[in-house]
């Protein structure tokens, strides 16, 4: 009797709770699609008596292509009455932006001293009527493109938690000089400078972590051999000199190694040497070539091209060497892996007659091409992921583009002569 | 001790036979009375009005005013009776009664007509009293509701209003976002308090959520009987299916 008592109790009492819990409701809001939103921007206003338009509309177009490129933002160049007392102290009048559909603005002044350019932008929320974002930057005339790149990514960060790309300079290989060398120049193509001047033919380019040095093979020697050198100097130091090919080298995640190709003992076998060449560690243990490692983020694993089985494909192993799995199972040959900074995927290159882009999951699922106009190679990831510079062949030389992650937006950003491949992003600063 | 249980129980178990004894003869006495009495053959139709779903035009609470500024006066000539009629003191003749003298009929007339206007009056002013003191005193509501908390339809009304802001500001970078969002609305219609008690990890897509609350608010009228209001939204593109 006392159970059926306590029974009807424990009943009573799971009822009461049942009826608390359900008590809180959940109310769904939901919409469709997934808008763009609408930037404003104004080029920026001369605070001094040095009026330059030139370098407000330069400015103003810098960012109005980084933030497209982003993928995020339809940012559009708008001309607007200046500002009486500046931005510091004028009141920004939103109704005409709001009215207009804009969600965001970006309103800027400069101040031109002979060579010193000193500008200050800022980025309003139309809506909440309020500033976001202010930055001021100091520097010379030619500063100009990186301070607009520089507020772009700082725009990225505080709207969607990232800091943008666009400060980041792509490196990559080309004929411009006679020879293949290495040049850089910004993401979007603006201020090339040439890095190599060895007379001979340069190739893969990976830079190191901290963005300082640089690692290469060259052929100046007459063998293709693995040298380092550091941004800010013109001396090449050899790390790799080992008899056969020193190819494809990647720098690890922590800057301390580097994954590389050595011929040494016959056919290609990847290897792991420290960053001044030493203790050579060797990875794969088989009868065919294997080149091109590609990190991932965290180091743990590397990514590589294997033709062990027939064909070159994709692997991944652990950074050790160990737990080979094949990643590509496709037809074709694959090549150029290139593991994203995110570390769910992986671009690489897919040769079924011509060549194009792809990108795949860690876990083999979710293979998708990416490319189909001409002949697209070598993809790397921007530092934040967003986008992918590849070189492409498509009606002429062979150049740098650059495209968002998902493929869209192709844009051809390289604006050397010659052919341009092999690029890859410097890390942010 | 051991039997001192026992017997408590065996008293337990006595009282309970007993009771469903009792029970059982309450049923069955009552099964005797309905063959005596049977249950009239005609159905009765019963209508459910939907009561919340009824398009109302200011749809918090079914503010009985057409409009926001409408005044008392007006809701007063459309508003119903306040309660029951009560019948004048005073009988009316029946027309075309008994025969009364004219003067007499006259002065009878007279008295009758301001007696019923008295009671017209008393009438419409305990109305008008009556609908003042539900406005001022924070009671309005649906019939039968106490007035003072914010009713479900609040919630709908305010669900609509975001849904329709969402729509304009939904932006996002990852593949199936969701924030459940806790709101606190002040009696005079402002947002006092934007919690957000589950974050999606998409810095665009909260700030798509943060601005459609901002725009939500532009548009949004006091929770009913200008009272704290309280309720917890989960914000995330259609078709995504939370976690």
């Amino acid at each position: 009797m006392k159970r059926i008592i306590r029974l009807l109790f424990g009943l009573a009492l799971l009822c009461s709770l049942t009826g608390t819990a359900g008590s809180a409701t959940y109310i769904e809001v939901t919409a469709p699609g997934n808008r763009l939103l609408r930037l404003a921007i104004v080029p920026a206003q001369p605070l001094g008596a040095t009026i330059k338009p030139e370098l407000a509309n330069e400015m103003a177009e810098a960012q109005v292509f980084d933030l497209t490129m982003s993928g995020l933002f339809t940012a559009e160049r708008r001309d607007a009455a200046p500002l009486p007392q500046g931005l510091g102290l004028s009141v920004i009048d939103y109704i005409p932006w709001l009215s207009a559909g804009y969600d965001l603005l970006i309103r800027g002044e400069y101040e031109l001293r002979g060579d010193e350019l000193t500008v200050e932008f800022r980025l309003f929320d139309v809506l909440s009527k309020r500033p976001l974002l202010i930055k001021r930057y100091l520097g010379s005339r030619t500063d100009l493109r990186r301070f607009s790149h520089s507020f772009v990514d700082e725009l990225l960060a505080t709207l969607a938690g990232e800091r943008g790309p666009f400060s980041s300079r792509i490196l990559f290989v080309s004929t411009q000089s006679g020879n293949k060398e290495i040049f850089a120049m910004d993401w979007d193509g603006h201020h090339l400078q040439q890095i190599t001047k060895s007379g001979a033919i340069t190739i893969s380019p990976d830079v190191s972590p901290d963005g300082r040095e640089i690692i290469f093979t060259s052929y100046k020697r007459g063998n293709p051999d693995l040298y380092k050198r550091a941004l800010s100097s013109s001396v090449d130091v050899p790390l790799s000199t080992r008899p056969g090919v020193n190819i494809t080298g990647a720098w690890s995640p922590d800057g301390t190694k580097i994954a590389l190709g050595l011929s040494k003992d016959g056919n290609t076998e990847l290897y792991l040497i420290n960053r001044d060449g030493s203790a050579p560690e060797r990875l794969t243990v088989t009868q065919a070539a294997n080149l091109s490692p590609s990190w991932s983020p965290d180091g743990s694993k590397i990514a590589f091209v294997s033709d062990r089985l027939g064909r070159p494909h994709i692997f991944i192993m652990d950074a050790n060497g160990g737990n080979v799995r094949r990643l590509t199972t496709n037809a074709g040959n694959n090549f150029n892996p290139a593991w994203s900074p995110k570390g769910d995927k992986i671009a690489y290159t897919h040769q079924s007659g011509g060549f194009q882009i792809f990108v795949i999951n860690t876990d083999g699922s979710g293979d998708t091409q990416l490319t189909s106009e001409g002949s697209n190679e070598r993809p790397r990831w921007s530092p934040d992921g967003r986008l992918i510079a590849f070189s492409s062949k498509r009606g002429g030389n062979e150049a740098i583009y650059v495209m968002r992650a998902d493929g869209s937006g192709q844009t051809k950003v390289s604006r050397s002569g010659g052919n341009s491949t092999h690029p890859v992003w410097t890390p942010h600063h | 001790m051991h039997a001192l249980h026992r017997r408590s129980d065996t008293w337990l178990g006595v009282t309970l036979l007993l009771s469903a004894t009792v029970h059982v003869a309450a049923f069955v006495c009552m099964l005797w009375l309905q063959q005596l009495n049977p249950a009239l053959d005609q159905l009765q139709t019963t209508y459910y009005v939907d009561v919340v779903n009824l398009p109302v035009v200011a749809p918090q609470a079914g503010n009985p005013l057409p409009e926001a500024n409408a005044t008392v006066e007006e809701a007063v000539a459309t508003a119903p009776q306040a309660g029951p009629q009560k019948p004048p003191a005073t009988p009316l003749p029946a027309s075309g009664g008994g025969k009364v003298p004219p003067s007499e009929d006259h002065g009878f007339q007279e008295r009758m007509a301001k007696l019923t206007a008295k009671a017209a009056e008393q009438r419409q002013a305990a109305a008008l009293e009556s609908l003042r003191a539900k406005i001022s005193g924070g009671k309005t509501g649906m019939p039968g509701a106490t007035g003072s908390q914010s009713g479900s339809d609040y919630t709908a009304y305010l669900h609509s209003r975001l849904k329709d802001a969402f729509r304009e500001t939904i932006s996002y970078q990852s593949a199936a976002p969701f924030a459940v969002v806790r709101l606190t609305i002040d009696g005079d219609g402002r947002i006092l308090l934007t919690r957000f008690e589950r974050s999606s990890g998409d810095k665009l897509f909260e700030s798509a959520v943060q601005r459609a609350i901002t725009l939500a608010e532009q548009r949004i009228v006091p929770p009913p009987g200008r009272t704290t209001y309280e309720g917890t939204f989960v914000f995330k593109p259609q078709g995504v299916t939370q976690q």
